[in-house]
């Protein structure tokens, strides 16, 4: 129901109001429902090549025609990289703020400022920076060398994965300390008075005033964020290409889709058969967005 | 913020958005390029993967071809090899690309079964390759390059310029001389020098692991075509079942794969393939498993460095199994929806002149295969002895069935050894051959 | 007290220790940016021997660092000013219920979050549409905004008094004029919030640029240096100097500017 409003001209509010609209039908959902389309034909991306729709073949292929082992991984590491990076980051990011919350800290803003950098930089400084970090012979090699190990790092099938969730945390905890400090600096200091008169440790202090004042955002920043990073793979495709053992989904459909990464096996020119994995990928997300709007509901119950 | 940054701010908006629409609408007119007139300024735009060494060749041709034709100038744009299909792919989906870099055209044999058509056979099919069959200056080329390399349904779509092998091994001289080392002539020679080095300190073998494929693709191979005399009756037998990737003679390769793999130095799965010539130059391993490709940029790290190449020895001595194998390399296809197809043609023309090509393929530093021109790289002289029949790569006919997994074929990153998870050959080759009856099996 | 002081210690070594972290990544390739390739490839740790700028040199002529900077800005400005101010004309409307269907779009932008990935038909469109490979079709897709901004800006001018409405358009407001001078202005915080995060999405994006955009005239820095690290990547040094040219003028701007943007970042309240 609108209310019949003389406050403003009626034409300039839909006037205002149309290119948004216009741009995101146009740029958000058609395209999403031309994906979901795509996914049911044989299309290759090649200018001006024909195509046809070929049912289900695209599903079929991507269920049955797999290697299952190779296959797991990939969900797997999709999974872990969006979960493991982003609650990890998260808790690393509260422990911090909480540290630089201490009432003793002098150049708190300086320490906030050097956090949250990696930030700005970006991506592509980001990765490349510690691509060279972790150089074979580089400084953290020696430091390995001293203790008698190495590592092939990004070259090391076992622990380029987790190299690359640690520059993932390294880059974003920043972001995520900010608003938690923030959150901390918002919560009254009388409470934590009222506490220590009463004796009562740091962590029971966190515990009972801390954690559950911040709570509600904490689990709200927490799980946008697992959903953006479902799907995201910049730093993968920045440091190993895909190598490795290090790719995800959201970088296959990409590799698929336009020949992105450094997988030998994969070449691009397969968009009906991407589009088919995007759809996978979709469904994933969605469970978890089912799984946000429970506990969002829950909460409202519980309010 | 102030009201006066305010309005400050929403000219900067102003300005940019009314920017914007200008350049938006610029840069789209700018990319039409009319033909009308033969005249008119032209560029066109090559794509090639960076090797330094094709780069230095392609901007003499280029500045020699507008010397010629002043109106057309060539812009070339290099990406890593690995990057490579993702530029030309937008760039022809762009419209944007006018001669184009590629590698020989393998298409895939008749005993394959549900495997996807190489982009290539994509690009053709797609009218994206320019048609050169009837083209004076294809003549100018050896036809069995030709043949072998850039056709495809009896049209070719390519000028195959040069031929290299990468089943060798690059060898420092001045320390097998100081260890009293000689070329190895047998598989065994080659592992006792490896092991002699080692007991004296000096890293064996390096390469650059980091982007998988010059240990996975280029030394695996090597390996594989010591034991394997005759690839399509090979892999034909493997999608037969006549042959398996576990039987007594895959096993050899996978023996030979574990004992090269254990002799590469320390680290070097993580060595950039870009920093390998520099590496090898500055005497970090006395070895280099890489392709030929790689001489000019190891001489220009170091100009002083005295080495030499090998291919990879075989059971006895003086086998055929140990000559140079490779392929035909740097291939040029032109647009064939490009507006610039004259000058396109122009250009191949040029390029295929002799007195052009000589100086390319010696900047370059590969075989020629174009009749009549030898090269003079002293390099390749040497290798003369080892490459008299040119024979294809075993890569080359290899093909597994399609989403094979990680183990199928030959992969020596899976071993422990090179920070995989497989502790022996045995096993490597029982997960390989799992692999592919896993993968065969699912296109039946 | 000893309890306490030795906490403070403990916590002034995690700060240290963070900083260092933190800071060492830049300075160690600033550190191989000065150095020779030879020098690199024989020490990669030493600290280099003198201030040898010519890599610097060659990296500026090898590539065109300038204008992919400029590029990278000049998207980040204009996608996220559009991007902001098509938002607040669509919150508008929808928080205060003068448009009928309202709720409806704002229904079907919130669920919008979630839609799958449509990059490859964007692809395909943009081809057809001729705007592949310009400002114009690499700039659509940022402006397309989204669940959260509306979320945002749909909550925050609840909060803002609609007397405020009828106040302007009684002293003879014009619409658009009421939105630039009075609703933008009061919308600050929120603003600041959408807007900052908006600008990172735009300076940080790199798969669109491979996707979208070919010239080298209009690549944004993310993808000009990715490009040249690709091509050039025979020397580490030549690849650092690039990577430093890239990211000074970020941290000077960063050093001068770090106040705002990180609370600006707070400001709109992202709380949830």
């Amino acid at each position: 129901m609108h209310s019949t409003n003389t406050t403003f001209k009626k034409w300039a509010i839909y006037c205002g109001v149309l290119p948004a609209i216009l741009i995101y039908l146009i740029m958000n959902v058609g395209p999403s429902i031309a994906s979901f389309v795509f996914s049911f034909t044989d299309m290759s991306g090649l200018r001006g090549a024909s195509w046809k729709f070929i049912g289900l073949d695209n599903y079929k292929e991507y269920f049955f025609i797999q290697n299952y082992r190779d296959y797991i991984d990939v969900i797997k590491r999709t999974l872990v990289y969006a979960g493991v990076t982003t609650v990890v980051q998260n808790v690393i990011a509260l422990f911090v703020a909480v540290i630089l919350n201490s009432k003793f800290i002098k150049g708190r803003n300086l320490f906030r400022a050097i956090i949250f950098m990696p930030v700005v930089l970006g991506v592509v400084v980001t990765s490349l920076s510690w691509g060279l970090v972790f150089n074979t012979e580089g400084p953290i090699a020696k430091i390995l060398a001293i203790f008698g190990t190495s590592s092939n790092f990004f070259g090391d099938q076992k622990y380029a994965f987790m190299l690359i969730i640690f520059v993932q945390i390294w880059m974003y905890m920043g972001w995520s300390m900010v608003i938690f400090l923030a959150g901390l600096q918002s919560i009254p200091a009388d409470l934590y008075e009222a506490g220590e008169i009463d004796g009562t440790t740091w962590w029971q202090a966190f515990k009972n005033i801390t954690l559950p004042l911040l709570w509600p955002s904490v689990t709200v920043n927490v799980l946008m964020s697992i959903i953006g990073a479902l799907s995201s793979f910049q730093i993968i495709l920045l440091t190993t290409g895909g190598n490795f053992n290090t790719s995800t989904l959201g970088m296959n459909i990409y590799a698929q889709a336009f020949g992105i990464g450094k997988q030998a096996t994969v070449l691009g020119l397969r968009q009906g058969y991407a589009s088919a994995m995007s759809m996978v990928l979709f469904v994933i997300i969605l469970v978890f967005v089912l799984i946000f709007q429970y506990i969002m509901k829950k909460r409202e119950i519980e309010i | 913020m102030k009201k006066r940054n305010f309005k400050l701010l929403s000219m900067l908006v102003f300005t940019t958005l009314l920017a914007t629409s200008l350049v938006g609408c610029g840069s789209k007119s700018s990319t039409t390029v009319s033909t009308k007139t033969e005249d008119k300024p032209v560029t066109l735009q090559l794509l090639a993967w960076s090797n330094p060494a094709t780069t230095t060749a392609l901007k003499v041709l280029n500045d020699n071809f507008t010397k010629k034709y002043p109106n057309i100038k060539v812009e070339v744009t290099s990406v890593d090899s690995a990057t490579y299909p993702n530029l030309v792919q937008t760039r022809i989906a762009a419209g944007n690309a006018d001669i184009i870099a590629q590698q020989s055209f393998q298409p895939n044999p008749d005993f394959t079964k549900g495997l996807d058509k190489p982009p290539f056979q994509k690009y053709i099919e797609n009218g994206d390759f320019l048609d050169l069959t009837n083209e004076a200056f294809v003549k100018n080329y050896d036809p069995n390059a030709v043949k072998d390399s850039s056709t495809f349904n009896d049209k070719v779509y390519a000028l195959p310029m040069s031929r290299t092998s990468y089943n060798g091994v690059f060898y420092n001289k001045t320390i097998f001389e100081a260890n009293g080392l000689k070329v190895p002539q047998t598989w065994d020679e080659f592992m006792t020098i490896c092991t002699t080095l080692e007991a004296k300190k000096i890293p064996a073998l390096t390469a650059g692991g980091k982007d998988s494929w010059p240990i996975g693709a280029v030394a695996a191979n090597a390996v594989v075509s010591t034991v394997i005399s005759d690839p399509s009756a090979y892999v034909k037998g493997l999608w037969d079942g006549s042959k398996k990737l576990n039987d007594a003679e895959s096993q050899v390769i996978f023996d030979r794969l574990a004992q090269l793999a254990s002799h590469y130095e320390k680290g070097v799965m993580g060595v950039d393939y870009a920093s390998v010539p520099g590496r090898f130059a500055a005497e970090k391993a006395a070895m280099l498993t890489d392709g030929a490709w790689q001489a000019p940029q190891i001489a220009k790290a170091n100009p002083d460095l005295k080495f030499g190449y090998f291919p990879m020895p075989s059971t006895e001595k003086g086998s055929d199994l140990a000559q140079l194998k490779g392929k035909y390399d740097t291939l040029f296809a032109g647009s064939g929806k490009s507006k610039n197809k004259d000058a396109i043609l122009k250009w191949l023309a040029f390029t295929s002149e002799k007195d052009n090509y000589t100086p390319f393929i010696n900047t370059l530093a590969m075989e020629p295969t174009m009749t009549g021109v030898t090269s003079s790289d002293a390099f390749l002289k040497e290798l003369a002895p080892v490459s008299k029949d040119f024979q294809l790569q075993f890569e080359l006919v290899w093909r597994a069935p399609k989403a094979i997994g990680k183990f199928g074929g030959f992969q020596p990153t899976q071993l422990k050894v090179l920070g995989g998870t497989v502790a022996t050959a045995k096993e490597l080759a029982d997960l390989s051959q799992k692999d592919w009856d896993a993968a065969y099996r699912a296109i039946k | 007290m000893k309890k306490k002081s030795i906490g403070k210690i403990v916590i002034y070594l995690i700060i240290a220790v963070l900083v260092v972290i933190y800071l060492f990544p830049l300075f160690y390739v600033f550190n191989t940016s000065l150095k020779t390739d030879s020098e690199f490839i024989k020490n990669t740790t030493s600290i280099a021997k003198s201030f040898r700028f010519k890599n610097y040199i060659d990296a500026w002529n090898a590539a065109n660092f300038g204008n992919y900077v400029f590029n990278s800005l000049f998207y980040m400005i204009v996608c996220t000013s559009l991007s902001i101010i098509l938002a607040v004309f669509l919150a508008f409307p929808i928080a205060r219920n003068y448009f009928k269907y309202g709720n409806l779009i704002y229904a079907l932008f919130l669920a919008g979050m979630f839609l799958p990935d449509g990059t490859i038909p964007q692809f395909k469109m943009l081809l057809t549409l001729g705007l592949y490979d310009t400002r114009t079709g690499y700039m659509l897709g940022f402006i397309g905004g989204g669940g959260v901004t509306l979320f945002m800006f749909v909550s925050y001018i609840k909060g803002i008094p609609k007397e405020l409405d009828e106040a302007a358009s009684i002293d003879g407001c014009g619409y658009f004029t009421f939105i630039f001078k009075i609703l933008i202005p009061l919308m600050k915080p929120a603003i600041s919030s959408m807007a900052i995060l908006q600008a990172l999405n735009v300076w940080n994006d790199i798969l669109r640029a491979i996707i979208y955009l070919s010239k080298d005239a209009i690549l944004p820095m993310t993808r000009g240096l990715y490009v040249f690290t690709g091509s050039f990547n025979n020397t580490v040094t030549l690849q650092m100097a690039a990577l430093i040219i890239v990211a000074a003028p970020i941290v000077i701007l960063y050093i001068f500017l770090q106040n705002y943007i990180i609370d600006g970042t707070l400001s709109g309240g992202v709380k949830g």
